[in-house]
């Protein structure tokens, strides 16, 4: 296995603990030696740094949410450093939301921007940045999706 | 190894006051432009712009496209990964205006970076800006309006 590829594998592992929204299993897959990881989460104000910030959002992602499932592609892997990883990725995550806030499950595409670094059981997380399209693109978006499901005769090629 | 990462958060700095400033040749002398892999993702674009050309492009296209840029920091967390390489990630405010007599739009978001020290200094050799989901800014306006009251209404 190539570096790349064992590089990919971690990431692809952290993609697929959505599925059981093994948060722990996340969180085994960040490098516990790093005394400030950064975590940026598309819906979150404020980005969670530091293991208490990071803790107490998987502890109530766990909470608010009735299923969670993601896949990823686009993956590009760069090498910056012999032990030091630069992974970006298109992540579509659809969620249930659980309780009162329960709605019809909701989605969206997330470009995610990731910095791993090697470390003796593997590569390991220390950033991890979310975002999706900013809104106005996301308007033009959903404005395109309208028109095609109103006027498929038209913008259906 | 030395934590110094003040030169990072400088070049992070002069890159966004560079955008203010509309000035192309400094945003580009803030990149590793020998780096073919570099790569630059725009808050709206759902791909990634690779290697210099389309990066320098993409500076011309964007400051020839507003009258006025503006990028203002908030939050900047530098870090050295190792003697040559750094990352950084930042809160920046930002606003565009297309012509003097526009209505200027703005807003918030985050940056991920990673920068190369080279013989002139750090340098950019990846940048992605990540804005908050449009679900929450949504819900927030919601919340100003109705902080308002009616007496905002026109």
């Amino acid at each position: 296995m190539s570096v790349s590829d064992a590089v990919l594998a971690v990431v692809q592992r952290y993609v697929a603990c959505a599925e059981t929204m093994d948060f722990v299993g996340r969180k085994a897959l960040w490098d516990k030696d790093e005394p400030l990881p950064v975590l940026c989460p598309e819906e979150s104000q404020q980005a969670l740094i530091g293991w208490d910030a990071l803790d107490a959002y998987w502890s109530a992602s766990r909470q608010s949410m009735a299923s969670l499932k993601a896949k990823a592609v686009d993956y590009s892997v760069t090498l910056l450093a012999d032990d030091i990883a630069l992974v970006t990725y298109r992540s579509r995550w659809i969620a249930e939301m659980a309780g009162a806030a329960a709605t019809p499950a909701i989605a969206a595409d997330v470009r995610m921007t990731a910095l791993l670094r090697e470390k003796p059981e593997g590569w390991r997380y220390f950033q991890l940045v979310e975002g999706p399209v900013d809104m106005l693109t996301m308007a033009r978006q959903a404005a395109q999706r309208s028109a095609e499901e109103l006027f498929p005769e038209i913008t259906v090629r | 190894m030395t934590e110094d990462v003040a030169p990072i958060k400088h070049t992070a700095e002069s890159f966004w006051q560079a955008w203010s400033e509309c000035d192309v040749k400094q945003l580009v002398s803030l990149w590793d432009m020998s780096d073919g892999s570099c790569s630059y993702l725009p808050a709206e674009s759902s791909a990634r712009l690779v290697g210099p050309a389309a990066i320098s492009d993409w500076f011309a296209a964007t400051t020839a496209e507003f009258a006025t840029i503006r990028m203002r920091p908030k939050v900047v967390h530098p870090r050295r990964l190792n003697s040559h390489l750094g990352a950084l990630f930042a809160e920046i405010d930002w606003l565009l205006c297309r012509s003097k007599a526009a209505t200027p739009i703005g807003g918030s978001i985050r940056i991920s970076a990673v920068m190369r020290s080279t013989q002139d200094g750090w340098r950019l050799c990846h940048y992605a800006e990540a804005p908050l989901a449009p679900i929450v800014e949504l819900r927030h306006f919601y919340q100003k309006i109705a902080a308002d009251g009616h007496g905002g209404m026109a």
